[in-house]
């Protein structure tokens, strides 16, 4: 008990002399107003580009449907009158539905959003353009002077021959095609055609659809149906960020506190009081509950906020816990491996090149996000999940994902655990042997015949 | 005894810092600890302060301190000295009272104490970086004793303060030691280890080379030789041989069965004017360079 007395007196000094600074309450305070505008930029990166996945291909191609009707069965002029007052209202229609499902934002939030994306005119519907004939048509798909070829054969009336040209690219997906189907069958086939007529018509576009210029790859379809949503990644990103920024920003604080302490020489005066594991374990615990502060802050101006106004912004009671145990964890392994690595040296230079490649190895695996967007069940996540570097941002990221299994979680958890215990027999050894230590670092071999000798 | 060491030996890698060293501090007493440099002094102080574990051997507190508390019992100023800097100088003093197991009001009381002591109120709500050299060297010597210990190891404890200071430090040392608190000194300043210290431990390469009460170790490598000083400058004589000659004051050794009567008598016979006559006192610091010559 009397030894915890001093565990105590050392987190109480370490946490007091940080959270009367300034530096600590202007990154507390100003990292949830950095990251609310974060936020709003993904948001509006989002927002546009699942616009643009709406209503067809970027936005940088016209709006154009080109039509070859040799037989002129079809009054465009007159078609595209009617058509563009209709199209806008159910374009903006169709992404307030979008933003209400993805985000859940209260619908007065979602009318400003649409009253600006009609006022800035990108709601405007598709507009119908005679084309004279195939290879013409082809040339200006090719040059992105609209989005899709519709050619109707001379005799159209008697064998139904249709073929819907596109230009395929990476940004003219095939759910794209849906639109412009949907353009052509609910609009322009209904406007000219009987309903027998339209039923012989839609069944061979269904066919004439793989008439691209190039096929797309098949699994597109599928991996996108697998695909995070935005709301996913948003939280999982904002947890992955908020984990790294708690950890490293104690880490380093650790770190600079050690290496002063060593500089000033005040180190082998506290020694003179209370042992290296006392001292190390009162750091550890002072900054660590810095850092709970630090989160609990967060919490206040962002999570809860987020949570009450976002509907979709779900961070229920167990998901926290999760949160809050590879927090936990994954600072204590940090921090253990940095006390007793940042040990050794006597300025903050070397110890930050010391202790790169642990900081290097805790955020590589943000690295890894993108392949998870696509597919959240990714063999490389969930071989990050398990490495216990790796694993408290792997994990958090999934954990706000929705996508961490149960038993994953688990094992994860007690892997994280087993290898914190290692690391503090360890380091413990390394930091006693340290922290006295001055002028030129041990090399590799040194620190290990010292280890062994200690 | 306040401390036992017995037996204690370190090394690091190659290097034997410490190599089987015995010795026990007696309670209520200062002793010092002698050295050249790389000697071994810090290092059994860091065993003494279980800073470093031995590698053989044990250090053991006196009766009914327990050993698990070790720390608490024992003050101690490094010779490297250190403070918070940026930390004002009573919340730092609590601090450190606080680390030697001290509660709350006992480190305030202890505080207030020694920083009136010491001159040092004024100052109490003052950063240290704020602070003079010699001021700082006060509040570094006030957390080695802000706990009263029972053992207090001081490293120097006079450098970088100016006479003053080094008397206001003195009469708090000798006040600590009248409160029955066992005091090592581990200092190069020989002059100030023999006012200081009842014992010493003279210490070379690792090992423990002379110990014991100071005044029988000097009286013992004084020999039998005598400071005469004389109006008129000595004759040479049967009676003695003259060792050095320092203007009017000679030192002579006396042949063997020559007493210090025959000597007077010697001198009243040859008028030589006799002012005074005292044995000599070898300096500490001619036995430290002697022994640790004589070690290699």
């Amino acid at each position: 008990m009397a030894d915890f007395a001093k565990v105590a007196t050392v987190a109480k000094r370490e946490y007091l002399i940080q959270v009367r600074r300034w530096s600590f309450w202007l990154f507390t305070l100003g990292m949830p107003i950095f990251f609310l505008l974060i936020g709003v930029v993904m948001f509006a990166i989002a927002f546009f580009s699942m616009r643009s996945h709406m209503s067809g291909e970027g936005p940088e191609i016209p709006r154009v449907i080109g039509v070859v009707d040799p037989a002129t069965l079809i009054d465009l002029d007159t078609l595209n009158a009617q058509e563009i007052e209709e199209n806008s209202r159910d374009e903006l229609s169709g992404i307030t539905a979008l933003v209400l499902e993805e985000f859940e934002l209260p619908e007065t939030m979602v009318q400003g959003a649409t009253d600006a994306l009609a006022a800035s005119g990108l709601g405007d519907a598709f507009q119908y353009k005679p084309i004279a004939d195939l290879e013409t048509g082809k040339t200006a798909l090719r040059e992105k002077e609209m989005r899709a070829l519709l050619v109707l054969s001379p005799s159209f009336r008697e064998d139904f021959e249709a073929q819907l040209w596109r230009l395929d690219e990476e940004t003219a997906k095939p759910v794209s095609l849906h639109d412009v189907e949907q353009q052509l069958s609910r609009k322009f086939l209904l406007e000219h055609f009987g309903e027998d007529e339209i039923a012989h018509i839609l069944e061979p576009l269904d066919e004439v659809k793989r008439t691209y210029v190039q096929e797309p790859e098949p699994e597109e379809e599928e991996e996108d149906e697998r695909a995070l949503t935005i709301s996913q990644i948003s939280i999982g990103t904002t947890y992955m960020m908020a984990l790294m920024l708690l950890v490293l920003t104690s880490t380093d604080r650790l770190l600079r506190g050690l290496v002063e302490e060593k500089q000033n020489r005040v180190i082998e005066i506290l020694l003179s009081s209370v042992t290296a594991d006392q001292l190390m374990g009162g750091k550890v615990l002072g900054l660590g509950g810095l850092a709970f502060t630090q989160f609990g802050v967060w919490m206040l101006m962002g999570f809860i906020p987020g949570a009450l106004l976002l509907r979709s912004f779900d961070i229920g009671i167990l998901s926290m816990i999760g949160f809050s145990l590879y927090f936990v964890l994954g600072y204590l392994l940090i921090a253990t491996l940095i006390l007793g690595f940042g040990s050794l040296v006597n300025t903050y230079q070397e110890a930050s090149q010391w202790t790169l490649i642990i900081v290097l190895g805790f955020i590589c695996p943000m690295y890894a996000i993108p392949l998870l967007i696509n597919d959240p069940s990714a063999l490389t996540g969930r071989i990050l999940t398990f490495i216990p570097f790796t694993s408290p941002i792997m994990a958090v990221f999934r954990l706000g994902a929705d996508q961490l299994p149960l038993w994953e979680a688990a094992a994860s958890l007690i892997v994280l655990a087993l290898s914190i215990v290692v690391a503090l027999k360890v380091c413990g050894k390394i930091f006693r042997l340290g922290i006295l230590l001055t002028g030129k670092p041990p090399n590799p071999a040194r620190l290990f015949k010292l280890l062994r000798d200690a | 005894m306040i401390l036992s060491v017995e037996d204690v030996s370190k090394t690091f890698g190659a290097t034997k810092a410490v190599k089987q060293v015995s010795f026990s501090i007696p309670e209520g007493r200062i002793c010092g600890f002698l050295g050249p440099n790389g000697a071994g002094k810090t290092t059994l102080i860091r065993m003494i302060m279980d800073i470093y574990k031995p590698d053989v051997g044990t250090v053991t507190l006196g009766k009914g301190l327990e050993d698990a508390k070790r720390k608490n019992h024992i003050g101690y100023l490094p010779e490297e000295r250190g403070l918070y800097t940026k930390t004002k100088v009573r919340e730092t003093l609590l601090y450190f009272a606080r680390l030697k197991g001290l509660d709350a009001a006992k480190a305030s009381e202890n505080t207030d104490y020694f920083l009136d002591r010491l001159g040092m109120t004024p100052v109490a709500d003052t950063q240290i970086e704020k602070l003079s050299k010699g001021n700082q060297q006060k509040i570094q010597f006030i957390s080695a004793i802000v706990s009263r210990p029972r053992l207090l190891i001081l490293d120097e404890p006079f450098s970088g303060l100016d006479p003053v200071n080094v008397r206001l430090v003195s009469e708090v040392i000798r006040e600590l030691r009248q409160s029955g608190i066992s005091i090592v000194l581990s200092t190069h300043q020989m002059g100030q280890a023999e006012t200081f210290c009842e014992q010493i431990f003279l210490f070379n390469k690792g090992e423990l080379i002379l110990s014991g009460e100071l005044e029988p170790i000097i009286q013992q490598n004084s020999g039998g030789s005598l400071i005469v000083e004389t109006e008129r400058e000595l004759a040479a004589c049967d009676l003695f041989d003259i060792l050095e000659r320092e203007e009017r004051r000679t030192k002579i050794e006396l042949k063997p069965d020559i007493t210090t009567q025959d000597l007077l008598h010697w001198l009243a016979w040859q008028s030589a004017g006799l002012i005074s006559l005292q044995p000599y006192r070898v300096p500490l610091a001619d036995i430290f360079i002697r022994e640790v010559a004589a070690h290699g």
